[in-house]
């Protein structure tokens, strides 16, 4: 997985080094770039969402994005849009689940085993995200852009805690520990890199100011394969918008 | 275009919420929660980490034709039927599955008329667990090493079971050893775990009483002997203490020696005692303890008998409860001893004396 997530990544790089050479040839550019600024939520869940999660409450969490964008048109129609975006994105989640694995870790004392109570976490992480799409424009006010994105995490924190609830050590046969609060933090183990598909929607209003909406939704899971801490995969998947300023 | 952001916010959101709506999974849990024998009519709560039930008759009953109410996890089965009449003259086994139909636990129950005391020579044992999980308990008794199972679970899978079988015995073929285990260095693994052996049951754990384990051992069985009172306990014993003393945050003190439990309760009332209250409760009747005046031995076997000393007259038509126990280190309960101490265990029984009316 992340073998390729690198390879996606240097693509990347090396398709927007083309653009750039090709900018320098051309008379009349079609090399278009700018700055975009958005807000937005949403979530890391696993999809679709276990039956082992009865009840959930979700709180957004505001999420932020500075982006530089870089776009080469092929003509009027089409085009290829990459660049490069800072994301900050987030979430708190509480859910009352029913015989899940799950790990803590209490007091360098690992617990791992079926914990059925209530679960509350809180996530979020700072990436620095390299979008590679194929843009369409139906018309000259609206633009349509769907491709893969590609994400460094440069800063992740996952915490939260189990509570009121009891966990069976080891298999769902095992010892029944009652569990009142017990703390975790298991912010080492959001995975480093993070990569997904990504869809845009913008609408033009003038020759310099456009408005867009941008949903992002990871195919790899936001921890590490190592991390135990939950039997599901969670993805990324965050919905923001906001203006573009084109230079 | 506002149309169109609600539109994908909305999508945004129904992924997330989408499936919360399914039906409860099977239940995965295969657990006997309560047993009673019909005949005898006392409900015995079954703490989770018991695979072995000691089911003290509250009076006499003959063993061969009983039947067995029992609850059980949440839509999980059991066979054979409890309720059909079984021979309990020897262990029987029961297998719970569980409603998923993944999980199932196997319980042995010992139908047991209280006599005293019962497998006091340590000759009968039963395994339970498997690798490294597997540990002996003599029948009728109760060790602590359930507890350590818990451990083994969170990653110190090493330590060793404090209450072994021996073949190092006074009399027979066995007997119990206990031993004080160097325990974990967090504060839910004891720095030291002691080996402990005891008449009544274990309760359920919780995180805090983990480390915390005076609450975690339930004194008591049946006393039905009425007519008579117990007059004095009788074991043998050989002890090596350990070869450092330590306390509860593993300090050593220079020149402390471990010294071992041994000790008897006769105490009124259904409820059982715990490690907290085993012998303050005013409850108790009766004590019979091991005071470190005869020396033990730690090469052969010494014969220690001890007077039960009353605090109160035995009361009449009361429920009577009594329960013997033995640890390696008579400190263990609070962490303080020395790893390595060994209590080896023997033809333990309580002499009776028929009460004066």
């Amino acid at each position: 997985m992340m073998r390729k997530t690198i390879v996606l990544f240097v693509a990347t790089l090396l398709t927007a080094n083309v653009l750039r050479a090709q900018d320098a040839d051309t008379a009349v550019s079609p090399l278009q770039h700018g700055f975009a600024l958005g807000i937005g939520t949403g979530a890391s869940a696993p999809i679709p969402i276990p039956n082992r999660i009865s009840e959930m409450s979700w709180t957004p969490r505001l999420c932020v994005l500075v982006g530089y964008d870089l776009r080469y048109q092929f003509g009027p129609k089409t085009g290829l849009k990459t660049g490069l975006q800072v994301k900050y994105v987030g979430m708190s989640a509480e859910a009352k689940v029913y015989q899940m694995f799950t790990q803590a870790i209490v007091d360098e004392s690992e617990v791992s085993g079926y914990f059925t109570g209530y679960n509350e976490t809180v996530l979020h992480a700072t990436y620095l995200s390299l979008p590679l799409q194929f843009s369409f424009s139906p018309n000259s006010n609206w633009r349509f852009d769907a491709g893969l994105f590609a994400a460094l995490k440069i800063q992740g924190h996952f915490s939260g805690a189990v509570k009121n609830g009891y966990i069976r050590i080891t298999d769902p046969t095992g010892e029944k520990v009652e569990v009142g609060y017990e703390p975790f933090d298991f912010s080492e183990f959001i995975a480093p890199f993070n990569y997904g598909i990504e869809i845009t929607a913008t609408r033009s209003f003038g020759s310099r100011w456009a408005a867009w909406f941008d949903l992002s939704w990871a195919l790899n899971s936001t921890f590490k394969e190592a991390f135990r801490g939950l039997e599901y995969k969670m993805y990324n998947i965050y919905g923001l918008f906001g203006v573009d300023y084109r230079l | 275009m506002n149309r169109l952001l609600l539109v994908v916010a909305i999508a945004v959101l129904g992924l997330a919420m989408a499936s919360c709506s399914k039906e409860k999974p099977a239940n995965m849990e295969a657990d006997i929660l309560t047993f009673m024998i019909a005949e005898d009519g006392h409900l015995m709560e079954v703490a989770s980490s018991d695979n072995v039930i000691n089911y003290y008759l509250s009076q006499y009953h003959g063993l061969d034709n009983l039947t067995a109410v029992v609850t059980l996890s949440e839509n999980a089965t059991i066979t054979p039927d409890p309720a059909s009449v079984h021979d309990f003259s020897q262990p029987v086994t029961f297998t719970v599955l569980s409603q998923d139909r993944q999980w199932n636990r196997t319980y042995t129950v010992n139908v047991i008329n209280t006599a005293l005391v019962h497998n006091g020579d340590f000759e009968n044992w039963q395994g339970t667990g498997s690798g490294n999980n597997f540990y002996e308990t003599p029948v009728g008794w109760t060790s602590a090493n359930s507890g350590v199972r818990i451990i083994h679970g969170m990653g110190v899978p090493s330590l060793e079971f404090p209450t072994v079988k021996t073949d190092m015995a006074y009399s027979g073929n066995y007997a119990v050893s206990l031993n004080t285990r160097q325990g974990g260095q967090t504060s839910l693994v004891p720095r030291l775990i002691a080996g402990s052996i005891f008449l009544g049951t274990m309760s359920n754990v919780t995180l805090q009483t983990l480390a915390n384990p005076l609450l975690l051992t339930k004194f008591g069985i049946p006393y039905t002997e009425t007519s008579s009172r117990p007059d004095s306990l009788i074991g043998y014993l050989r002890y090596t203490p350990g070869p450092t003393y330590t306390d509860r945050d593993g300090n050593v003190i220079p020149g402390a020696t471990d010294s071992c439990s041994f000790y008897a309760i006769l105490f009124e009332g259904t409820e059982p005692l715990d490690g907290t209250n085993s012998s303050s409760s005013e409850r108790i009747i009766a004590i019979a303890k091991y005071n470190y005046e005869t020396p033990i031995s730690s090469t052969s076997y010494t014969r220690i008998a001890l007077p039960f000393v009353y605090h109160k007259e035995m009361p009449q038509n009361v429920t009577l409860q009594y329960s013997i126990i033995a640890s390696s280190s008579a400190k263990g309960d609070l962490f303080q001893g020395a790893a390595g101490s060994q209590l080896l265990l023997d033809k333990v029984e309580i002499k009776l004396k028929q009460s004066e009316k």
